[in-house]
């Protein structure tokens, strides 16, 4: 018997599979492209057969994320608010704070002691300081997301990017270029925006130790830091942070269907 | 009851702007109001229809000129539809003076808009002797202006039209009771409507669509809508897909604090000797709105309607750049939290709402009440 977590966000699906006992068996990550439902019915497959699971053996399925509506043989959708919380604090059992900085929004969301959402806050008007802004400064730079992090922390010289629009930021980013500011300088900068963006959602929830950090964007390791400078503490990151909503989904999955027996 | 029972104020509200024209070329003289502190009881004792001006959700494209973007979607939308000509019927404007933005409105408009009067009433802050002397000298020098334009005020016809206006709000707030006893079975959406056709029809009709809509006097039912019970907060709501949408993402909606809503009918009238002393008496003790009270009126009485109507939460929604009920917003949140009452605020544009991310945030506020 299995539990299925399906996560469709605006840049990347991920499913996380889970048997009776809570244990990941499988997860598969991918990218969402135009079409969501076929993103999650591909996810979905692709998790499967790295399970070596039959269709037939999953018993319950939560579909998250902002594509969760076209997930047809989901038995019950769930936001992705809801399913990071839960996640985080399976991962992380002391975690009172979630800063989620996902593909196009960030949420931090505060949970009390037994691991309920008790409030949460999340960017409303513009993607700016996402996942997306962060892809379009790393083509701007021409460097891999991957190399964005480690190499952000060789910066000697403070800078700072004063657009909040990603467009206007581009901009700003492709003239430092030219003027032949050092990358890491401009990545550090980059950091930085996107740390002030999410400044105001933490304080409209007030940020309570510990943090856990979730969300593709977790992987820069340069925001991080920038984040666990501006919270004063420790940051847990989950070794897969982009999975965590997956997972939350798949874990409701499994107290719902524990419920419906 | 059912939608077909809202279903002839949709209407009144499809078709105001022919049926309004057809009045005025009738001969009937139409003045617009924006804030519901206006005093429409004076408006219509002097012989005109008192009829709300509403922007609704467009795309503007006369307005943002003299616009400028930091005035409230209301007023932009409003403006525009003024001088797009969909406001032709009016003779003018009388305006209660609120907030800044509806003030320097009024002045947009004279400016802009041939009519016969635009007119704001200062309305005093707080309840006093000299505060009442006052109203009273603003409520005579509008009876003096409207005289000049051809207006019949006489006590005799101010005390009808409390009379008429009482008749009114005391139908509607018995539709609030049947909405707070859970025994409503029409969506907000359609609640709002019963409400706005109010705004734009004349009171004697109005009050005629009320008394016909057997459900609102008479006996009902328990409802059988289910969610979870919320109270929605704020200025105008003119787009009823936001209620909609609060209520198709797991949300019941069984009481509001807003100007399309509560704001307009409470007190239903007040007291003194004369009508001109009830007229003072309701507009001091009107239900509180953050241009003309303090937080710390309006929490209590924001508490009270949760109280009333079993709300578990609070949704608010902002007219865009609404200073007044922006800036009171953190010291509602921060009273509410203290009393571990959950809230969530949304912002409301010209063009309506980001659905998509709204609905995510709507349904995760109603799984952390659940
Ligand atoms: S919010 Fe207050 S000031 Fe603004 S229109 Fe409504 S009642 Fe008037
Ligand atoms: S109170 Fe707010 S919504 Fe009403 S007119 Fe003023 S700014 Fe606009």
């Amino acid at each position: 018997m299995y539990f299925v977590g399906i996560d469709v966000g605006s840049l990347s699906t991920e499913t996380v599979i889970l048997d009776h006992a809570g244990a990941v068996v499988s997860y598969h990550i991918s990218s969402t492209g135009a079409n969501s439902r076929t993103a999650g019915e591909k996810s979905f497959a692709a998790a499967l057969a790295s399970g070596g699971i039959a269709q037939s053996e999953v018993n319950f399925t939560v579909a998250t994320g902002y594509g969760r509506v076209s997930i047809p043989f989901a038995d019950k959708t769930v936001t992705e608010i809801t399913c990071h919380a839960r996640g985080a604090v399976h991962l992380f059992p002391a975690t009172q704070t979630i800063i989620d900085v996902g593909g196009q929004d960030s949420k931090v969301i505060s949970v009390s002691q037994d691991g309920k959402v008790a409030d949460f806050s999340m960017n409303d008007k513009c993607a700016a300081g996402t996942g997306r802004f962060l892809e379009v400064m790393a083509r701007a730079l021409e460097i891999g997301l991957d190399r964005m992090g480690p190499l952000s922390m060789r910066s000697t010289r403070d800078i700072s990017i004063s657009s909040m629009c990603t467009v206007f930021a581009e901009s700003e980013v492709i003239s430092l270029v030219a003027r032949a500011t050092p990358k890491e300088d401009i990545l550090n900068a980059i950091h930085q925006s996107i740390c002030n963006r999410l400044a105001p959602l933490m304080d409209a929830v007030g940020i309570r130790m510990e943090v856990t950090m979730t969300g593709g964007v977790a992987k820069n390791t340069g925001i991080v830091e920038k984040i666990r400078e501006k919270v004063g503490g420790r940051i847990n990151v989950p070794e897969e942070p982009q999975i965590v909503g997956a997972l939350g989904a798949a874990l409701i999955a499994r107290d719902m269907s524990a419920h419906a027996q | 009851m059912s939608s077909e029972l809202a279903a002839r104020f949709h209407d009144a509200i499809e078709n105001q702007e022919p049926r309004l024209r057809t009045l005025a070329a009738q001969g009937r003289r139409i003045l617009g109001y924006f804030c519901t502190y206006t005093p429409v009881e004076l408006i219509h004792a002097s012989g005109f229809v008192p009829v709300r001006v509403m922007g609704g959700v467009r795309t503007l494209t006369k307005a943002d000129t003299l616009a400028p973007s930091f005035l409230c979607p209301y007023m932009r939308a409003a403006l525009d539809k003024a001088l797009s000509g969909e406001y032709g019927f009016l003779s003018g404007i009388v305006q209660g003076y609120t907030c800044d933005a509806a003030c320097g409105a009024v002045r947009i408009w004279e400016r802009n808009i041939p009519g016969e009067i635009y007119h704001t009433i200062a309305l005093p802050y707080c309840d006093s002797p000299s505060s009442r002397r006052f109203l009273l000298s603003e409520i005579d020098a509008l009876t003096v202006k409207l005289r000049a334009i051809g207006g019949t005020f006489s006590e005799q016809s101010l005390a009808d039209a409390i009379e008429l206006y009482g008749k009114i709000r005391r139908l509607i707030l018995k539709l609030y009771q049947i909405r707070y006893d859970e025994r409503l079975s029409i969506q907000a959406s359609d609640f709002l409507a019963i409400i706005q056709a109010g705004f734009m029809t004349p009171p004697e009709d109005y009050l005629r669509m009320l008394e016909d809509s057997a459900p609102i006097t008479g006996p009902s039912v328990a409802s059988e809508r289910g969610g979870t019970r919320v109270l929605v907060s704020g200025s105008l709501v003119e787009d009823p897909k936001i209620l909609d949408l609060i209520e198709e993402s797991g949300g019941l909606i069984v009481a509001d604090d807003l100007c399309t809503g509560i704001r307009n009918f409470e007190p239903v009238s007040g007291f003194g000797l004369d009508p001109i002393q009830r007229l003072i008496d309701r507009y001091m003790n009107r239900a509180p709105c953050p241009c003309r009270s303090r937080v710390s009126d309006r929490a209590p009485f924001i508490e009270h309607l949760l109280e009333r109507s079993g709300a578990q939460g609070v949704i608010f929604l902002f007219q865009k750049y609404c200073t007044p009920h922006l800036a009171d917003h953190p010291s509602l949140v921060e009273h509410f939290k203290a009393k571990e009452i959950p809230s969530i605020a949304v912002e409301m544009e010209e063009t309506g709402v980001n659905e998509g991310q709204l609905r995510t945030r709507l349904e995760a506020f109603f799984e952390m009440l659940r």
